[in-house]
């Protein structure tokens, strides 16, 4: 049962990275589009630039998520190089 | 069971990562973006990280001094005397009002024994929680860890305290018998090393038939009787004061005997040592040469070792070998239709016992050989015995209860209950503090405007 539980979270992980990516690119233009669009609202403007800072981190995190947990895994196992 | 904690953590992160890239500049939604990332960081650095914690603690538990068996004896130990304060209190509160104590001993019995009672129930809440942390401690981490994993922080502060309860506990109880040594002085509550243990004496034949109704005398090697006592139908010796099975004997050397329908018979072990036994043990004392022991009073014995004997019924046929000078005796009460035949001769006479007469034959050896008897008993009526002129040893004990002290029962307090709790309740405290360290203030994370 555990096995059948890991297996569907992996499945929905590989959904949600692959949407995540979709949505950055989306997002991006959706947050330029904003931005130079002749709306004379600065809050609109404000939006459209949080959008492409937003859709900028996330690309970044996808991009090394698997490097950040190689990283946390060496770190676990030099703490458990000195503890053990 | 970790595998799923790692994959929710890495489940976590991209939806972190899923939430950022949403194109929906609402502040409230996007800031759980950054807060899944970080979540998910610690989350499986915890995952990587539990077991060895756990084996770590059990290192910096011994490095200060404490350890699992300390624990444990330190248990065992405070179980045992409560558990013996509790047995003689039972006894005490047992024997009528004419048995005349001293005024303190009267008093303090119904706090001991309360006290005792308290003392049981909290120790044991405690070795339970022992049990928890020291068989179920990884098991009940990796539910922690799993629960500290779950994305949104939904069950982030149950994990963090389920996982900061095992660790926090692992190394705790392992310390407190350091910590209650160097605040209290153990109470000199030496109930083990009385000259007496309370012990269940269980007397049967070798066919295990109970010999109900004897008497069991316990003799010193000079033959001074030291204590007697009836035993009940179902072959233990009771006190004459008390309901239950335990009965006081000295912590020396004794030798057993059985007095049964007149006659004395020796019981195996013979010595016994007392002394080897704990309180509360059950001894069995064996007599070889009884072939039956039947209530009421009914008796087949002999100096032989070496009998068959085969039961139908109420009828018994027993074929011994004796030697020269040997004999098969059987004791009936008058009260009971017997019937008594073998292939040799049978001498008969009269016996008395505690108020009940009967009839006894005898078949002596002139020859080693074989010898048969047949024996049939069958309706009998009940018959009343006078009672047992016995010697209770807690008699002797009672002057010499030497830890009935408002002092010791003070000092069996602090030792046993107050400080242990205190020191319980503080690790309950550093478990909330790790608690919310690990898995923060445990408020449900929804800003209301």
């Amino acid at each position: 049962m555990a096995v059948d539980l890991v297996q569907v979270i992996d499945e929905w992980t590989t959904r949600i990275t692959a949407l995540a990516w979709a949505l950055f690119l989306l997002t991006w233009s959706i947050g330029w589009a904003l931005r130079g669009a002749p709306i004379p609202f600065s809050k609109v403007k404000r939006a459209g630039a949080n959008l492409i800072e937003d859709s900028i981190w996330a690309a970044f995190w996808l991009a090394i998520g698997a490097t950040i947990f190689k990283f946390i895994t060496y770190v676990a196992s030099l703490v458990a190089g000195a503890l053990g | 069971m970790a595998l799923l904690a790692i994959k929710l953590s890495i489940l976590t992160f991209y939806l972190g990562v899923l939430i950022y890239s949403l194109p929906i500049p609402i502040r409230s939604i996007k800031k759980w973006g950054p807060e899944l990332i970080w979540d998910s960081m610690l989350a499986l650095l915890i995952v990587l990280l539990y077991s060895v914690l756990y084996e770590a603690s059990f290192r910096l538990a011994s490095l200060l001094g404490g350890s699992k068996a300390l624990f444990i004896g330190w248990y065992g130990n405070s179980v045992a005397t409560a558990l013996s304060i509790k047995v003689i209190t039972s006894i005490l509160q047992a024997f009528p009002s004419s048995l005349v104590f001293s005024n303190v001993i009267s008093a303090l019995v119904i706090p001991f024994d309360r006290i005792a009672t308290l003392t049981i129930i909290f120790l044991t809440t405690l070795g339970g929680i022992g049990e928890l942390v020291f068989v179920y401690g990884i098991p009940l981490m990796v539910i922690g860890v799993v629960l500290f994993s779950l994305p949104f922080k939904i069950a982030r502060s149950a994990g963090a305290w389920l996982i900061s309860f095992i660790l926090v506990f692992t190394i705790g109880l392992q310390l407190l018998p350091v910590f209650i040594l160097n605040i209290a002085s153990y109470p000199n509550i030496d109930v083990e090393n009385q000259d007496y243990k309370l012990v269940a004496i269980r007397v049967v034949s070798n066919l295990e038939h109970p010999a109900s109704n004897g008497i069991l005398i316990l003799k010193r090697p000079d033959s001074s009787i030291v204590a007697s006592y009836v035993i009940s139908s179902d072959g233990y010796a009771k006190s004459k004061y008390a309901n239950h099975i335990f009965i006081a004997v000295p912590s020396n050397t004794l030798y057993p005997y059985l007095e049964y329908s007149g006659v004395l018979l020796p019981l195996y072990p013979n010595p016994i040592n007392i002394g080897d036994y704990k309180g509360g043990d059950t001894i069995t004392l064996k007599s070889p040469h009884t072939i039956i022991f039947k209530n009421p009073l009914i008796l087949v014995y002999t100096t032989s070792s070496t009998y068959n004997i085969l039961e139908s019924g109420d009828s018994y046929n027993i074929v011994v070998w004796l030697n020269a000078g040997d004999y098969i005796e059987a004791r009936v009460p008058g009260s009971c239709i017997n019937n008594v035949n073998s292939n040799s001769s049978i001498k008969s006479y009269e016996w008395e016992w505690r108020g009940v007469k009967g009839s006894a034959y005898r078949i002596e050896a002139s020859q080693p050989s074989h010898y048969a008897m047949n024996i049939t008993v069958s309706s009998c009526t009940p018959v009343s015995l006078h009672y047992g002129d016995t010697i209770d040893y807690i008699d002797t004990v009672i002057g010499s209860l030497s830890f009935f002290d408002i002092n010791i029962l003070k000092a069996f307090i602090l030792y046993y209950l107050t400080i242990p709790a205190i020191y319980v309740f503080i690790l309950f405290l550093i478990t909330s503090g790790i608690a919310s360290l690990l898995g923060g203030k445990g408020r449900i994370p929804i800003k209301v405007a």
